[in-house]
């Protein structure tokens, strides 16, 4: 590895240049992936041939100057390798045919280790590691995330069907959230051992949680998580992400991971102070700045490199996946003004 | 120069044959040529070493030049021949000169059968054929504790045995449902198994590797299931193939490994074969009895007589301590009956063919002290 500027900064230890990498850097937003994509049936399709996926994931690496490669895959593979029936629908997104509402379908989900039906990912990580100048992350989503699409049936504003079965039967819920918790572990540990440097777990909807459930039934998951991972894993770095979850981070910094994702609505300055020195920091930036004039673009850059301030543990990123229709080119503008703040600073000390 | 004879190899086989030739003939020249290093050693001790505390430097049983002495002949060490030329009787050498022969033996052995896998750390897996690749294995392992081995035949099975009693941390990996598949029937291999499981030696059975990359510190060797080992070290022991390369080039009649007949001559007059790289009388045999049992009648009819290849009952000893195995393996291509007495480690396997007639057996165990009783059996059947 020639670039490790990504797994410094995650332990916290001084860089030459804050590292830098997007959420979603892979995907729609890049034409070649566009093309790329036209390769296989449909995105499910997609995530099941290695090939396709590290070409996908070298693409936005060959563009952009970034400090990280992140696997190409889905956090609903997971799902699907528990036997349920998903589909990626043009304009709908991920829908599940089946979803579980009672405690008889959580009977019917598969209980066995899942990994040998996910091998295309660990071939995926196998293949790229060798390919890559930077670090490799892997990632799966958190077990709350997954229920929620699993429960739900496919993405959601209000969550109805998961609530009412949360507030209705906590403990059904809270089955399938061991059950995911355990094969998740299992999911990113082999993740590790194909290459993976660092795991980062994507926890999209713990923040439509009161404050008491967050606790229970997303945070208390994704710490198992970590915690199995780090008695099997010492020394892999793992970093948590809540969107909407910025009231929490003492919290999160307490499950023993070593970095949190902010998204665009918590402040950076703050969050800093309130975390102290116990875990690195990333993210902040809104991706739909990206839509903004190049000076916007660098303002709000700069803004977060300077609202971080003078520490060690600072990753830059989006405060959520770059959005499909952002000009690459702004990406570009985002990036440079990054490098260019860095090596001001450097030329100043 | 006076044409002699020229033999090209000098492993077990190409010494055999020497020997065998100076007990009938001590005036002929004699000459060895061998890419490597020319000690006489015996390459089934390579796998076996650590167990008796032997270093590589400690295994040669005679240096090329005790051996030259020995055997009254010039032995050009590390010296390739590339080529023959069977009409002017000439070998061309890789030092560019040509080397004239009256009668040729071919002696050059096996190659090992290069893993069929992907990754970029292809060119770190180490296969053990001959004493140097032993040695720089050893040198590898000396700082190491965690070991792969890819193949769980017979030279995967002894590895597995040896590392592990040096205190290697071993895995198998094995596309095979038990160890030794092919040699044994399936009781025997799992008396293997699970000896072998007992000093130490983790199985993937039925697991076929895919790839093999270079990690910090460590190889990560994935498997056709999504799993992955992470060893230090990686050995394939998945099996040897007759070195043709020489002979296919001369235009020698080729089958698996060199054509031969009885007389152990190839198609072409003065140019004879022996070893992992002769198939005689339609049989490749990578085993130390037949070839021993060929270089007594090679030497002879090098010194002009015309002995023939008679086998004798030859049982394949595989050397595994926590379990010892001996078989003789049935013809190939009869259906045959297996016939299994015994308990855990010590069992008896007796191959009967449709007729009833004894024809092969496997014992494992103590029951490996039954060989020569059954031998003489079969021998008297036989006779």
């Amino acid at each position: 590895m020639v670039n490790n500027r990504f797994l410094q900064a995650l332990r916290r230890q001084p860089v030459d240049s804050t590292p830098l990498w997007m959420m979603r850097q892979a995907g729609r937003y890049l034409p070649e992936y566009r093309e790329l994509r036209q390769k296989a049936r449909d995105f499910l399709d997609f995530c099941h041939q290695p090939a396709l996926c590290v070409e996908a994931m070298l693409q936005p690496l060959r563009r952009f100057d970034l400090d990280a490669a992140i696997l190409f895959s889905d956090i609903l593979v997971i799902p699907h390798a528990m036997g349920m029936n998903l589909a990626f629908k043009e304009g709908e997104g991920p829908v599940f045919s089946s979803p579980i509402r009672t405690a008889d379908d959580l009977k019917a989900l598969k209980t066995d280790t899942l990994t040998p039906h996910l091998s295309y990912v660990f071939e995926t990580l196998d293949r790229v590691k060798p390919l890559l100048q930077v670090p490799l992350l892997g990632f799966a989503g958190s077990p709350w995330t997954l229920a929620t699409y699993m429960i739900e049936g496919r993405s959601s504003k209000l969550f109805r069907s998961i609530k009412t079965l949360l507030y209705q039967k906590p403990q059904v819920v809270e089955e399938l959230l061991a059950l995911l918790s355990t094969h998740l572990m299992d999911y990113l540990s082999h993740q590790i051992q194909a290459g993976a440097d660092a795991v980062m777990i994507f926890d999209s909807w713990g923040g439509i949680l009161t404050t008491p459930d967050y606790h229970r039934f997303s945070l208390k998951p994704m710490q198992r998580m970590v915690q199995g991972l780090k008695k099997r894993h010492p020394h892999t770095p793992i970093i948590l992400f809540t969107k909407g979850g910025g009231q929490w981070l003492e919290a999160m910094a307490n499950t023993g991971a070593d970095a949190l994702s902010l998204d665009w609505i918590t402040d950076l300055a703050q969050a800093r102070q309130r975390v102290g020195h116990r875990v690195a920091l990333q993210g902040n930036l809104d991706p739909l700045i990206l839509y903004g004039s190049p000076d916007t673009i660098r303002s709000h850059s700069r803004r977060i490199l300077e609202a971080y301030g003078e520490e060690t543990g600072h990753i830059f990123n989006l405060g959520h996946g770059i959005d499909p229709h952002t000009p690459p080119e702004n990406v570009t503008i985002m990036i440079d003004t990054v490098r260019e703040y860095c090596r001001n600073k450097r030329m100043a000390a | 120069m006076k044409a002699g004879v020229v033999i090209v190899g000098s492993g077990l086989s190409g010494y055999s044959v020497a020997k065998a030739f100076r007990e009938a003939d001590t005036t002929t020249p004699l000459t060895i040529f061998s890419s490597q290093e020319a000690h006489y050693y015996s390459k089934p001790l390579l796998s076996t070493a650590l167990t008796q505390k032997r270093t590589p430097e400690a295994l040669p049983m005679a240096s090329t030049a005790d051996m030259e002495a020995k055997l009254f002949a010039k032995i050009y060490a590390k010296t390739t021949v590339t080529a023959i030329d069977s009409v002017n009787h000439t070998l061309q050498l890789d030092t560019g000169e040509s080397y004239p022969y009256a009668q040729l033996v071919l002696a050059v052995g096996a190659n090992a059968i290069q893993p069929k896998l992907q990754g970029n750390a292809l060119g770190n897996v180490h296969s053990v054929n001959n004493l140097e690749a032993y040695a720089h294995f050893r040198d590898t392992i000396e700082t190491k504790k965690t070991i792969t081995i890819l193949g769980s035949g017979l030279v995967g099975c002894e590895f597995a045995n040896d590392l592990s009693n040096a205190g290697y941390k071993v895995s198998v990996i094995s596309p095979e449902g038990y160890p030794l598949a092919a040699l044994v029937p399936e009781p025997i291999g799992r008396a293997v198994q699970a000896a072998l499981q007992g000093v130490g030696v983790q199985w993937h059975l039925n697991r076929l590797a895919v790839s093999v990359n270079a990690a910090e510190g460590h190889y990560r060797v994935r498997l056709a299931d999504g799993s992955f080992l992470t060893p230090e070290v990686v050995l394939s022991a998945v099996g040897i193939r007759p070195n043709i390369t020489l002979a296919k080039q001369a235009g020698l009649a080729i089958n698996q490994g060199i054509v031969v007949n009885e007389y152990l001559e190839t198609s072409q007059p003065h140019i004879y074969a022996i070893g992992d790289c002769a198939e005689v009388l339609g049989q490749v045999y990578l085993y130390v009895a037949p070839l021993l049992h060929c270089a007594n009648v090679l030497g002879k009819n090098l010194a002009g007589g015309r002995a023939t290849v008679h086998y004798p009952l030859m049982p394949i000893v595989i050397k595994t301590p926590a379990c010892p195995v001996v078989v003789l393996p049935p013809p190939k291509g009869l259906s045959v009956e297996w016939k299994i007495e015994g308990d855990n480690t010590h069992l008896k396997a007796l191959c009967y063919s449709k007729e009833g007639r004894l024809i092969g057996f496997a014992l494992s165990g103590q029951k490996t002290q039954e060989k020569m009783q059954l031998i003489k059996k079969m021998t008297e059947c036989v006779g």
